[in-house]
């Protein structure tokens, strides 16, 4: 299934959403600029969404793959590098298909 | 609801040696553990090929070895580029099903909590709570949402108090002042309290086939205050601080023989317990070995421009920075990303990344790098720094076998390598401290289990197939580890003999590529060279 960047964004603020609700805290707001580390969230839980996100959307380990492709740490990286990630692992035909 | 009652209650203490549960138990610190002694069966668990947390934990709880389930240390390493990075393995890398997921599949509810690799957790009839989940994700990480919502209504979830904080726990593996060893250890027995009150819940609320938990403060505890628990070196420790810290760290133990008594008692009569460590613990040497700076002696690595020695006798950088941070990649060509692993990784050449050691030299280059590390002795001592080198197809065999490192190492005194750059490649460790020793602990007591009996050292893969039989399901073919008999009385295994079953590819495992019959008896052939089967 192809994803969308509008269907990504709508997994990604449905888990801020539910992270809010867990923690009685608000709502995270984001959009593609902003920078991962300003989530409020520690380095290790941000790996954690990333595997959800490509757990959720039966993506293998593709999308960690996609962005070590790009030479930069996750801490370095923007909500717009998430969205278009994924957006770009869909797109590609699974190499362990 | 249907009623569901325990069948197998699974009770894992992280890194417990019978070097120090014995003189607890003489002392009298641990009364429980002693009737499930005096009334059970026990033997060494032999852990893994490299003792670790992950991948030993994996095994115990997929039945296969790291070369086949995938997970081979805390993290995972990519190196399809020239530069590696590495992420944190999570349950997306471990490719075969747990006892969990079978045991759920074969119409049994389970509980599972805090163990490793499991998250995102993979659907199962019953409860998961992922081990090594930071706080802000716990909640979230829990399987079914539903049983996080009665855990926060029931007051028994807090999150701060036994999720893990890494960048503390990277901190203070390394070794703390004796004045914060008290903080260490009040820590986790405040954790084990968390978790021990949300099984009692969980036993109460949605009562599990199997019940599984894992303790992993005895580790925790053990790395760094190992001489004030043993008995033979505690006296030794006479300050203030270090008295205070070995009576803290005794009631630990206490508080964990309480928590076994307690989780025992409810599971009822008819169930049978396992109790089982990953690996077993140690003291370490006095020296580390700095790996990438012995490496950068034989010309194989270059670090990057003003990376500071390191004077602290530290194995890793305290923060969650990663060491390929440190290393010029134009100009390495071996190098060790992790403390955890104790291995090298060859950097090989490809037409993306011509800089590496050509494949046709990759052989002969990794022999030599073996012979080297063999050869290695402590200039101060004149001991060898490294027991043995293991390469990736002698330990690590199995269709997962690509993503494990090229060399693994055991060092002479079991200790963990230093991934820093310093001024001498062994250098003298600052604190006292203990580390993983292959031998580990398993423990039954129940109906239909032997009494009173120490058997045979067994291996960590036959868990697996010892907790499905316990609960009278079969045990796939697939798993390398066996049915460990000796736990059963004779009597137990002539009335319900083991059944075998082919695999289960539905049980949520993911991709999982089968072997030939031939590679399955050469892995098998090595596996018992080296003393697991």
């Amino acid at each position: 299934m192809a994803i969308t960047i509008e269907t990504a964004e709508a997994a990604l603020r449905s888990i801020f959403e539910d992270l809010a609700e867990d923690l009685e805290a608000d709502v995270v707001e984001f959009d593609r600029d902003t920078k991962l580390l300003d989530l409020g969230m520690e380095s290790i839980s941000l790996i954690y969404l990333i595997s959800e996100l490509q757990q959720h959307f039966e993506l293998g380990d593709r999308l960690f793959q996609h962005l070590r492709e790009s030479d930069r740490l996750l801490k370095d990286m923007d909500m717009g590098d998430i969205l278009s990630g994924l957006v770009a692992v869909s797109a590609e035909e699974p190499s362990d298909a | 609801m249907p009623e569901h009652s325990v069948k197998t209650l699974l009770i894992g203490l992280d890194g417990a040696t019978y070097d120090i549960l014995d003189p607890l138990v003489a002392e009298g610190h641990m009364p429980n553990l002693k009737r499930i002694m005096v009334g059970g069966c026990r033997a060494i668990l032999r852990s893994t090929m490299h003792p670790l947390t992950p991948p030993a934990w994996a095994t115990l709880m997929t039945g296969r070895t790291p070369g086949n389930h995938g997970i081979f240390d805390f993290i995972k390493v990519d190196r399809k580029a020239g530069k590696p990075t590495y992420t944190l393995a999570t349950s997306a890398d471990l490719k075969v099903p747990t006892i969990w997921q079978i045991a759920s599949e074969a119409g049994q509810r389970v509980t599972s909590l805090n163990y490793p690799t499991m998250f995102p957790v993979k659907p199962v009839d019953g409860v998961v709570i992922p081990g090594y989940v930071p706080w802000s994700y716990l909640g979230r990480a829990i399987y079914p949402k539903a049983a996080f919502k009665m855990l926060k209504e029931k007051g028994v979830f807090k999150a701060r108090e036994m999720s893990t904080d890494w960048q503390h726990e990277r901190k203070a593996v390394q070794g703390l002042a004796e004045n914060d060893l008290q903080d260490w250890v009040q820590f986790h027995i405040t954790r084990e309290n968390r978790w021990q009150e949300i099984l009692m819940t969980l036993m109460d609320e949605e009562p599990a086939e199997l019940t599984s938990v894992l303790f992993d403060g005895v580790d925790r505890i053990q790395h760094l205050c190992y001489h004030l628990i043993d008995p033979e070196t505690r006296d030794d420790y006479d300050t203030e601080a270090s008295r205070k810290a070995s009576d803290l760290a005794l009631s630990y133990y206490r508080d964990v023989d309480r928590y076994i008594g307690e989780m025992i008692e409810k599971a009822g009569p008819e169930a049978r317990v396992l109790i089982v460590s990953d690996h077993g613990f140690t003291r370490s040497g006095k020296r580390i070995f700095y790996a990438n700076t012995w490496l950068e002696g034989l010309g194989l690595l270059q670090w990057k421009p003003d990376v500071p020695m390191d004077d602290q006798g530290r194995v890793a950088l305290d923060e969650n920075t990663e060491a390929s941070t440190l290393i010029d990649w134009d100009a390495t060509k071996a190098y060790s990303l992790s403390s955890s692993s104790n291995a090298i990784f060859i950097r090989v050449a490809s037409e993306d990344d011509p800089g590496g050691v050509a494949p046709e030299e990759y052989e002969t280059f990794r022999d030599k790098l073996t012979v080297q590390l063999k050869a290695l002795r402590d200039p101060e001592t004149g001991r060898a720094v490294v027991k043995d080198v293991f390469t990736r197809e002698q330990a690590f065999p199995g269709t997962e076998m690509a993503g494990a490192p090229d060399l693994t190492l055991q060092l002479a005194d079991y200790s963990f390598l230093s991934v820093l750059r310093a001024d001498a490649p062994i250098k003298d460790r600052k604190i006292p401290y203990a580390t993983h020793h292959p031998d580990g602990i398993i423990i039954g007591y129940g109906p239909g289990m032997r009494a009173g009996e120490e058997v045979a050292p067994m291996f960590i893969a036959d868990v697996a197939p010892t907790v499905l039989y316990s609960m009278g399901l079969e045990i796939p073919r697939s798993m390398e580890g066996k049915l460990a008999q000796g736990l059963f009385a004779p009597e137990t295994l002539e009335a319900t003999p083991p059944a075998y079953t082919a695999d289960k590819t539905g049980a949520g495992a993911g991709k999982q590529e089968t072997l030939s019959a031939d590679a399955e008896a050469q892995i098998r052939e090595r596996l018992k060279a080296l003393g697991y089967l």
